[in-house]
């Protein structure tokens, strides 16, 4: 039985990784998904781009836009996009991943509780030469409103971004589907250790 | 389930994250329709819920395009912030298509702007927000180049018209369309129904109806009429709009019934052909009425509101169509009605005698003389956005198309238009009325302007049901109108003809929709209902040789060999038939002789009157005189009457019945007679017996026989007054010995006998003795009852100074199953 659970966790491990792969789809990934802030101050999110179109076209920066969804409108300003920055354009190539660049911005409104985490989803679209739609994937960011003084630094945490986020510090966060097959492996030989 | 196995499901649920676990609304765009009208730079931005959750009262708070983060193009549309689309409402998987309309003279040609679209929705009473991006490359002029081009910008255009009044409605498509690629010039009708436009290439027009006000399938229709509440302002046109004052040729309900004195026929055809053009998740009635009609022995001549099948039109009892329609007779624009079939590559080449983008060559001919043309309405009802989606369909000219395709109808036929604007006051309604009438109809129902969908299929159901008696819709019970039958106390109202029915319409608030009125009116022909109505039952049991029973009510002209009378289940024979009375005769016993009464014409079934009967040998008489001297007699009798309220009018509450009618031809009675009394020197003595005879019209005995003659008079349902007249004729009776005592000499006379109700005579009553009957309210049973009389005279053949007694008594009889039945139509 033992030995299926860790078969099983393995092949979840491995189904994670090709998701994130996405082999025919475009994907983006943060160098940090999660900022402290604190209301009034841009907090930059910065990442790559992943072209993973099986066609092989070359998309361009203009081709990416990021959708926000559910975040507290009481307390979160409308995200928006940075992507391409000050409008330089730079291509990406089919299979190949980008530099990790400014993608969207985001702050806290004076309304937002101290201490309180603010999560949004991030939707990243594109569009290749045919004007047809493609739907990458979905990252879940995280604004920390930070009670501390001390905590600063987390301008630097996203690679070239945020540059403007003065409260806190960068708090790496892994994807889902990594977390999940780390925890079940971990887990499973766990179990297999005690038995 | 292990401790694994639980510990493992854990740490899978933990693992996710917090958007997953609280299922929510996430929006994503997809590929935007774009272009030029005028000055302005539109956009038809898709948005899809690709969330889990669905969103309601989302709000746009902001629109921005922008260039490398300036803002460039003025917000023309949305014309404020913030702003609902439409419902406000998108289902998880559903898409809703906004329409953003920027100036255009910043705009530089094929530049890429960012268009960005944030707002809220309303998630577990927070506001919950979001904020959508889209690169859109500008481009001059616009990419429409063909009539399905511009058609679909069209439809996206009205599918995001703000939720405003018409008039502003149209202004803002005439404005668009006016700009549009392949249109030469575009109008508004005068009362705002439609907007209209001229194909550059072809010179046809092309229709874009918004006169519709729609119900969601579902949604339970409210009048828009005084006596109800109001419609739901969803759906309700603005107050402005209300001021619009009715035409002059409006009528009043009590005028149009007046003008439109009804015939008494039912249809000739009995094939009914009811149609629905509007598209899925659009309330109809065509279901209702087929099954209402269809009770009462319509049938379906099948068919739909595509072309194909509307050109196979004819030969129909009963035609509904149920639909979108229109007329702008001042922009030569006539009268046209929405059909299901979609607008093809062929609605472009209406200028051609040949073409290869259209294989329809009957399609192509009707476009090109007219008969057909180019049309989008609302069409359907989009459960993601709970919005009417609209579509682009073939309308047909309809004075047109009908002189072209339609057969003649059945004779008498019904037509019902369920259309805006189907009885408007214009030339080419007029036209096509006309054109009806020379096809044979008799009746033609319509709208004369704008009806909204509640109120349109509101009056249908009212009509259809009262012409039927179909116990179905609006009872007459007080409450508000709906889909239901009449429950006891109330009785179902059985069938009654279109003046009267216009009459009921008004009495419950229906028959107008904001300044649009309904009329029912006559065309040709003696149309007067949708199927025969029997008010009440009398019985003559005199006649021919078992009775007869006049059935009074509504059954048109004679149909016979295509008409009969069923009795109790068996076809009676038919004496006399007369639009509002029929004869028929009955049997004594076994079907034919009581129960439910119907009557059919030309297929069309009337409601069912019962005939109760009452049949038993519990009649008994006897007179006593002085001494042991008794006459007594036994009655068998037979009653039948019809013991049922109704109602001789419409709306009206049922009457009590009232008939008298004698007792059937089988009745019997028979007497006997014995006993002795002494009087002073003398002994009457009392003997013999035999049977008395029932008096009819032919074959009573002048002389020589008893007779009697019972009758029943029904007062109300649960009261009646017997009589049982009779008495011996000369030459007939039992036998009288008078002995004298002293002598021992006797003298044999007849002694006559007399029935209960005669027995007056010896009580000095001036008129022939009644006995009260109480009949159950339920089972109908004749109650057990007792009278007695004393007389103020000696009888005959009695001691003189002696008083003779007549005790009449009767016992229970059951109506054996033909009491009136509670839920029959009356």
């Amino acid at each position: 039985m033992f030995r299926s659970v860790r078969v099983f966790a393995v092949l979840l491990f491995l189904a994670a990784l090709s998701v994130s792969a996405r082999a025919d789809g475009i994907s983006f990934s943060l160098d940090a998904a999660s900022f402290n802030t604190t209301p009034g101050n841009q907090v930059t999110f910065s990442g790559t781009i992943t072209n993973g179109l099986a066609s092989g076209e070359t998309l361009d920066a203009f081709s990416f836009f990021f959708d926000f969804n559910n975040f507290d409108a009481t307390a979160v300003d409308f995200p928006f996009q940075i992507l391409p920055k000050d409008g330089t354009d730079f291509l990406i190539p089919a299979g190949s991943t980008s530099a990790s660049v400014q993608l969207f911005g985001a702050s806290l409104l004076p309304t937002a509780i101290p201490g309180s985490a603010y999560s949004f989803d991030v939707t990243l679209q594109g569009f290749d030469a045919a004007g047809d739609t493609i739907t990458g994937n979905t990252v879940t960011v995280t604004l920390h409103y930070a009670t501390s003084t001390g905590g600063g630094g987390g301008g630097n945490g996203g690679g070239n971004g945020g540059g403007n986020g003065g409260g806190g510090t960068t708090v790496p966060e892994p994807s889902v589907w990594l977390l999940l097959g780390a925890g079940v492996l971990i887990f499973a030989r766990a179990i297999v250790k005690r038995t | 389930m292990s401790r694994l196995s639980l510990i493992f499901c854990f740490a899978v649920f933990s693992a996710l994250p917090a958007g997953l676990q609280a299922q929510s609304a996430s929006f994503v765009t997809q590929t935007p329709t774009t272009g030029n009208a005028g000055n302005t730079f539109f956009v038809f931005l898709p948005v899809n819920n690709a969330g889990a959750a669905d969103a309601s009262s989302i709000e746009i708070t902001k629109v921005a395009l922008t260039h490398v983060g300036t803002s460039v193009g003025t917000l023309e549309t949305p014309a404020a912030l913030p702003f609902q689309p439409g419902t406000g409402f998108l289902a998880a998987g559903g898409t809703r298509v906004l329409d953003l309309e920027f100036s255009n003279s910043q705009l530089v040609n094929n530049t890429v702007y960012l268009l960005t679209v944030s707002g809220t929705i309303q998630a577990k009473g927070k506001s919950v927000g979001f904020s959508l991006n889209r690169p859109i490359v500008y481009k001059t002029g616009n990419t429409a180049a063909a009539h399905s081009d511009v058609i679909n910008l069209i439809t996206l255009k009205a599918n995001t018209l703000p939720d405003t009044d018409k008039a502003t409605q149209n202004q803002a498509l005439l404005n668009f369309v006016l700009h549009l690629p392949l249109v030469s010039r575009a109008g508004i009708a005068a009362d705002q129904s439609l907007v209209w436009l001229v194909w550059s290439d072809t010179g046809r027009k092309y229709i874009i109806l918004n006169n519709d006000i729609l119900d969601v399938h579902g949604t339970p229709a409210v009048p828009t009429g005084a006596a109800q509440p109001a419609a739901q302002a969803r759906t309700a046109e603005p107050a402005a709009l209300r001021v619009i004052p009715a035409p002059a040729t409006a009528r009043s309900f009590a005028a149009a019934a007046a003008a439109t004195a009804a015939g008494t026929d039912v249809p000739s055809s009995k094939k009914m052909r009811l149609l629905n053009g509007m598209g899925s998740g659009m309330s109809t009635v065509v279901g209702d009425l087929q099954t209402w009609l269809g009770k009462a022995g319509y049938v379906s001549s099948g068919g739909d509101m595509s072309l194909a099948s509307l050109r196979t039109l004819g030969g129909d009892g009963v035609l509904y169509i149920g639909s979108h329609g229109g007329v702008d007779d001042e922009d030569d624009t006539p009268f046209n009605i929405w059909t299901s079939t979609p607008t093809d590559a062929c609605e472009a080449e209406a200028n051609k005698g040949q073409s290869a983008k259209c294989t329809d060559a009957v399609l192509l001919d009707d476009l090109i003389n007219e008969r057909v043309t180019g049309f989008s309405a609302k069409n359907s009802f989009n459960p993601a956005t709970r919005d009417f989606d609209w579509a682009s369909h073939y309308g047909i000219y309809a004075t047109a198309f009908a002189t072209k395709y339609w057969k003649n109808f059945g004779g008498n036929a019904f037509v019902y238009i369920d259309t805006c604007d189907s009885d408007a006051q214009t030339p080419s309604v007029q036209a096509f009325k006309s054109t009806l009438t020379s096809l044979g109809a008799s009746a033609y129902a319509g709208w004369t302007e704008s009806v909204a969908t509640g109120d349109s299929l509101n009056v249908a159901h009212f009509v259809f049901d009262r012409l039927l008696g179909a116990d179905s819709y609006c009872p007459e019970n007080g409450a508000p109108c709906a889909l239901g039958s009449a429950a006891p106390p109330f009785f179902a109202q059985r069938a009654f003809d279109y003046s009267q029915a216009l009459q009921d319409l008004s009495l419950h608030g229906l028959g107008t929709s904001k300044s649009s009125q309904f009329d029912l009116e006559h065309l040709a022909g003696t149309f007067g209902q949708l199927a025969p109505s029997i008010s009440k039952l009398t019985v003559n049991e005199l006649d021919g040789t078992s009775g007869h029973m006049i059935i009074y009510g509504a059954f048109g002209s004679d149909p016979r060999p295509d008409g009969l009378v069923t009795v109790g289940g068996a076809e009676a024979q038919i004496e006399r038939w007369s639009p509002d009375s029929i004869e028929v005769d009955l049997t004594l016993n076994g079907g034919g002789s009581s129960g439910d009464v119907q009557v059919v014409s030309r297929s069309h079934k009337s409601n069912a009157a019962r005939l109760t009967e009452w049949r038993g040998d519990g009649f008994k008489q006897s007179i006593q005189a002085n001494g042991s001297l008794l006459i007594a007699a036994d009655y068998t009798l037979h009653f039948r009457a019809d013991i049922r309220k109704y109602r001789p009018q419409i709306h009206t509450e049922p009457v009590e019945p009232s008939s008298v009618g004698f007792a059937a031809q089988d009745s019997t009675a028979k007497y006997s007679a014995s006993g002795s009394g002494n009087g002073i020197g003398q002994v009457f003595k009392w003997t013999g017996s035999g049977t008395m005879t029932l008096v009819t019209l032919t074959g009573t005995p002048q002389t020589g026989a008893t007779i009697f003659s019972p009758n029943l008079r029904i007062v109300d349902s649960t009261h009646a007054l017997m009589q049982i007249v009779g008495e011996s004729e000369a030459n007939a009776g039992a036998t009288c010995t008078i002995v004298d005592t002293n002598t021992g000499t006797s003298q044999t006379s007849l002694l006559p006998i007399t029935a209960p109700s005669s027995f007056s005579v010896f009580a000095f009553q001036s008129n022939v003795l009644s006995f009260h009957v109480t009949l159950d309210k339920d089972s109908g049973q004749f109650q057990s009852g007792t009278d007695k009389f004393i007389g103020l005279t000696n009888y005959f053949c009695t001691f003189d100074q002696t008083k003779a007694q007549d005790l009449f008594t009767w016992s229970a009889i059951s109506a054996n199953g033909t009491q009136p039945d509670p839920k029959s139509a009356r």
